[in-house]
Parts: structure tokens; C-alpha cells; sequence
């Protein structure tokens, strides 16, 4: 079966209820904005297709409800996720305080080679501001993660963002990058990794990077 | 037949179905302005040969009629039950009179319908009395040293008044984002009551409280009870109603008619918004090797519902479906949590949906109708989905992303 893309794996957005998540996501896949969205119920997802060092990388993101957390997605999902947007509103301190939960629950459940980045969104509602951008940068350099302020509404740092994680990704799985390139003409080897992720347990798959 | 009784006959049958039809697109209406839309078509044939005061007589005759077709037998609720089931409460000027028998706000003894409005109706007052407090009008009932701003006592009206801010911030943020496309949603006090009602609702079920998506199970009812206010008071604008009529359509207790309806709704629909953990099944089901996602972590009755429906339901109906979503993986909580917990609200058009509200109330407030409508709608798509290449991820995008409509209702 032809592919359209070379590699696909899996980004989750999280955050609290309102900072944003949905709207990232429909202005980075659809180039679309909407000020009067709908909130999300239990979880939802799009894809892109971006193309990173001439490989076409297929990303699926999963947008979760804010008040969902890791009840009803199952762990596994969250075991699969190679990348994770942690969002805040620069215009609610308590979504930022929340920051610190989101990536505790993180620690707990996802793999420990995750790609994590944090997202300070709505930076185009300056007057409204409550989180500067000074405590953005330092809690996500305490992290270790990249920090942007993004606005879906002015499409301000959207692509960057999502291409930065989307290449940290691609970094942090190299190995099988390189395999995968030795590789990229055979068909029957993606179709094969495919299969194979269907059978294997969920740790086994995230040790292999869960390519498919 | 007389050549003026028959004018009047067509002139009824005339504004009955115009009226039905009216009545029918205020339910799609953007706007609050459905009593202008009846009072246009009003002015529109008074201005013509026709009699007004006759064509009032006969609109209030054609409401009158029809509230005794649905309600006068004296097997009611099987007919209206039926009535629902069929898709015939469609453009109904009393469908917020036939979800509350539905779902057991009413009794089925017709001679209770007042006195239980009034008990129903003044126990809501009550209960916001209780919970919408204002910490400064309260000053007086508590000491000092408990009730200021920055007491932490957990008695405290300033610390129960901020943690009340906390929690209808979170409903409000919801409220605003209520059926966006609909004019009707985005007035200042529709809002209001729907967020005085989801605050009641969660300070009455500490457990519960507030959770996502309970806005839209509370959206359709006030929307229902407003369409209905308005077909009474332009049906009352000319003759008299009945004292039951003007006690059940009173538009002044929307709110508290709609909290009524919307508890006895979240009655059967509570587990479904629970994040209540069974443990144990995990430890149990790590050791299989061929589990499924769906099959691990924890067991929320949300998601132990989708999987049965799938793993059950779709699969007695459909095996060869079955098989296939299981080889692809998809989780049926992916799509089927908000198909569940709105009762199908995102798939459908607002009017459509209260169609299929109808059949899911009047079918029984177990409201088990939902498992079949799911495993319908899964059918429906099933060549959609089987054609697609063996890719989970493009599959399940198709499952989930599909705006579903039920051509039949």
C-alpha cells in the first residue's frame, strides 16, 4: 500500500478548560479561527502533514478536554503520545499554576523519552495579561522545554511551535529515523512496522517509537 | 356545507399548518424573535380579507386542539409516548409538557400537574436561595473573625463566596460557548440561567459538580420551554387559557422548570459524566497479551458503557464491523464519550435533535434508546468505514469527525 507519508506519531495537547487548545490545533491544521468555539467533550484529534529534513512526517494531534485529564483516555494513548504541548492563557494565572499539575501527570503516565514544550497562548491580549513572559520562560527552562507564546487568533508563533515539537520528536527518535531511511523505499517495511505495532503491547511500542 | 363555514374551515386549517410550520421554525430559529415571526404573519393576513379577531379565536382553537389531542385521552401517555417515539412532536407547541411526563417531572394523574409545578417550582427558589448567597448582604449572621474576605475557615461566607466564584467561572466559560451559531444563546440572561442552574445542580451534588458538556444537555430543555412560552402567549394574546395551561407555560419559572427537567435528566445521565475510578482491572487485564487499549487503565462507567456497546452491541449486529474496528483499534471512547454524554447533540442540527430527544425521553427515562441510536449510527457509516485502508488514524478521524444525520427521523 502506498504511504503518503513517511513516519506518523502522535502529539497531545494539554491544559485547563479555556486556554485555547482547540483553537491552536484548528488554526495550525485548518488555518482557521473561530473566537466562539465550542468546548471540547472527552477528546478529539486532526492530522497534518509536515515535511522535516525531506521526510513528509504525518502528525495525528489529540485534543483533550480541559477537565478531562487521564480519566478517560486510556493510558495507553497517553503511553503512545511521542510530544506534548502543555498550554497556559497568558491572561489566567491559574491556568499557569496548573502548568505543574499537567506535567506531573505527564511524568507519571507517558514514556520517559516524551518531547514536551510549553505554550503561553492568547499573547495577543496584551491588556489582559496576567502571566509575563519572564515566568513563562523560566518555568519552562526549570522544565527543560522550549517556551512560546503563541495566538491562535493572529497566528502568532502557531507553525513554529507545532514544527519545533514536531522536530524534537524526529530528534529524539533518530535511531529509528536512520533505520527508516535505509529503508524508505521499501513499502512492505512501513506496512510491516505497522502490523507489528498492532500486536505488541503498549511498552514494547513506545520503546520502538512507535513508528507507523 | 355553508360557503362561510367552509372559508373559515380552510381559513383553520390554514393557520393550523402555517402555524405548525411557524411554530417549527422558531425551533431552527437564530433568533429570539420567534413571537415577531408569528405577529408578522399576523399582520400579514389581517392586512388582507381576512378577520382578525376570527383568526385569533382560531389560532388560540387550533393550540387548543391541539393540547387536547395530545392530552384529553384517557390513555395519554401511551399516545404522546408513541408520539415521541414516531417523530411526530416535530413542530409540537407542548413538547416541554411531554418531557416532563417523559422524565417524571409530572405525575401521570392529570389533577397533580398544578400542585406539583408549584412544589417543584418553589423547592428550585429554595435551593438558590441556599446557594447564591452574597457574603455582604450576610454580613450580619456571622461573627467577624470567620466571615471576612480573608478568612480561611471553611465555615466562612467570604471563603464559600470565593470558591463559588471558582466554580461558576468554570460553568460560565462553557455557558459562553453554547450553540455559538444560535442568537437566542448569546442573550446576557439566557446565560445567566443556564449558569444559575448548572451552579444549583453542582452545589446539590457536591460530588458531581460541574462537568463539561452538561451545558449542552441543559441548552436543548431552555430552549424547548422557551419555543413553547412563546407559541402560549401568542395563543393567549386573544382568548382565555385553562388554569393548567397558564400554571405549566408560565414563562416566568423557566429556570425553575428547567432545573426540574435537567435534574431528573442528569438522574439517569450522571454516571456518564462520573470520573469515579473502579480499580482492580487493570492489575488484571496487564497480564493479557492481546488486551486493547480500551481494555487498560482505569474503569470509568463512561468508558465501560462505549466498550460494551461496541464490544456487545456492534458486534451482534454487525460482526464483520466489530472485527474490523477492533483490528483497527479504535477505542470506542475516542468518539463515543461526546456521542454519549450530549445525547448525540453535537451530531445533529439543533431541530433534528429534539426530535431525537423526543424518542430518547419518551422511549424510557433510562434513557436506554441511546445504546441503539449508537450502534445505528455506527451502522450507518459502516461502508464509510470498511472502504478505508487498514490506517487507524485515518479511520478513526472519519469515525469521529463524521457529522452524522439521521435522513429518516
Amino acid at each position: 500500500m502506498a504511504k503518503q507519508y513517511d513516519v506518523l506519531f502522535r502529539l497531545l495537547l494539554l491544559g485547563d478548560s479555556g486556554v485555547g487548545k482547540t483553537c491552536l490545533l484548528c488554526r495550525f491544521t485548518d488555518n482557521e479561527f473561530h473566537p466562539s468555539h465550542i468546548s471540547t467533550i472527552g477528546v478529539d484529534f486532526k492530522m497534518k502533514t509536515l515535511e522535516i529534513d525531506g521526510i513528509k512526517v504525518r502528525i495525528q494531534i489529540w485534543d483533550t478536554a480541559g477537565q478531562e485529564r487521564y480519566q478517560t483516555i486510556t493510558k495507553q494513548y497517553y503511553r503512545r503520545a511521542q510530544g506534548i504541548f502543555l498550554v497556559y492563557d497568558i491572561t489566567s494565572e491559574r491556568s499557569f499554576q496548573h502548568i505543574m499539575k499537567w506535567a506531573s501527570d505527564v511524568d507519571e503516565y507517558a514514556p520517559d523519552n516524551i518531547q514536551r514544550i510549553l505554550i503561553g497562548n492568547k499573547s495577543d491580549e496584551e491588556e489582559k495579561r496576567q502571566v509575563a513572559t519572564g515566568q513563562g520562560n523560566k518555568l519552562a527552562k526549570d522544565y527543560g522545554m522550549d517556551f512560546f507564546e503563541t495566538s491562535a487568533s493572529t497566528n502568532y508563533n502557531i507553525t513554529e511551535s507545532f514544527t519545533r515539537l514536531a522536530e524534537q520528536v524526529l530528534a529524539a527518535n533518530k535511531k529509528d529515523l536512520d533505520l527508516l531511511r535505509a529503508s524508505v523505499t521499501d513499502e512492505l517495511n512501513l506496512a510491516a512496522l505497522e502490523e507489528e505495532e498492532g500486536i505488541t503491547d503498549g511498552a514494547a511500542a513506545s520503546q520502538k517509537g512507535c513508528w507507523c | 356545507m355553508p360557503s362561510s363555514e367552509k372559508g373559515a374551515l380552510i381559513k383553520y386549517s390554514i393557520i393550523h399548518y402555517v402555524g405548525a410550520e411557524l411554530h417549527c421554525a422558531t425551533l431552527v430559529s437564530i433568533a429570539p424573535s420567534s413571537g415577531c415571526m408569528f405577529n408578522a404573519f399576523h399582520v400579514c393576513l389581517t392586512g388582507g380579507s381576512l378577520d382578525s379577531s376570527t383568526l385569533s379565536e382560531s389560532t388560540f382553537l387550533s393550540y387548543r386542539k391541539e393540547w387536547d389531542d395530545l392530552f384529553l385521552n384517557s390513555n395519554y401517555l401511551t399516545r404522546i409516548r408513541q408520539a415521541g417515539i414516531n417523530g411526530r412532536l416535530r413542530s409540537s407547541r407542548f413538547r416541554s409538557v411531554c418531557w416532563k411526563l417523559y422524565l417524571e417531572v409530572l405525575p401521570e394523574d392529570k389533577s397533580q400537574w398544578i400542585n406539583k409545578t408549584k412544589e417543584l417550582r418553589s423547592q428550585y427558589e429554595k435551593i438558590k436561595e441556599r446557594h447564591i448567597t452574597n457574603p455582604r448582604k450576610a454580613a450580619g449572621q456571622q461573627d467577624l473573625v470567620v466571615n471576612n474576605p480573608l478568612s480561611q475557615d471553611e465555615g466562612s461566607l467570604w471563603n464559600k463566596f470565593f470558591q463559588d466564584n471558582e466554580l461558576r467561572g468554570m460553568i460560565k466559560q462553557d455557558v459562553m460557548r453554547t450553540f455559538p451559531e444560535m442568537r437566542y444563546f448569546q442573550e446576557e440572561d439566557v446565560r445567566t440561567k443556564l449558569t444559575d442552574i448548572l451552579f444549583c445542580y453542582a452545589r446539590e451534588n457536591e460530588q458531581l459538580l460541574y462537568k463539561q458538556g452538561m451545558h449542552e444537555l441543559l441548552a436543548p430543555i431552555v430552549f424547548v420551554l422557551h419555543c413553547d412560552h412563546q407559541a402560549f402567549q401568542h395563543a393567549s394574546e386573544t382568548a382565555h387559557p385553562s388554569e393548567e395551561l397558564m400554571s405549566l407555560l408560565n414563562p416566568m419559572f423557566q429556570e425553575h422548570d428547567a432545573y426540574a427537567m435537567f435534574s431528573q435528566l442528569m438522574e439517569t445521565a450522571e454516571p456518564w459524566f462520573s470520573s469515579f475510578q473502579r480499580e482492580g482491572k487493570e492489575e488484571m487485564l496487564t497480564s493479557m497479551p492481546f488486551a486493547r487499549p480500551q481494555d487498560l487503565g482505569p474503569s470509568v462507567a463512561i468508558v465501560t458503557k462505549v466498550n460494551r456497546i461496541q464490544d456487545q452491541l456492534v458486534k451482534k449486529h454487525d460482526v464483520e464491523l466489530h472485527m474490523h474496528v477492533n483490528r483497527l483499534e479504535i477505542a470506542p471512547q475516542i468518539y463515543g464519550i461526546r456521542w454519549v454524554r450530549l445525547l448525540f447533540g453535537r451530531e445533529f442540527p439543533l431541530q433534528d435533535l429534539l426530535v431525537v430527544w423526543d424518542a430518547l425521553f419518551a422511549d424510557s427515562i433510562t434513557l436506554d434508546l441511546v445504546d441503539y441510536v449508537f450502534v445505528a449510527m455506527l451502522l450507518y457509516i459502516r461502508d464509510a468505514c470498511k472502504d478505508l485502508p487498514h490506517c487507524p488514524s485515518i479511520s478513526c478521524q472519519s469515525v469521529s469527525q463524521s457529522r452524522l444525520y439521521f435522513i429518516t427521523i
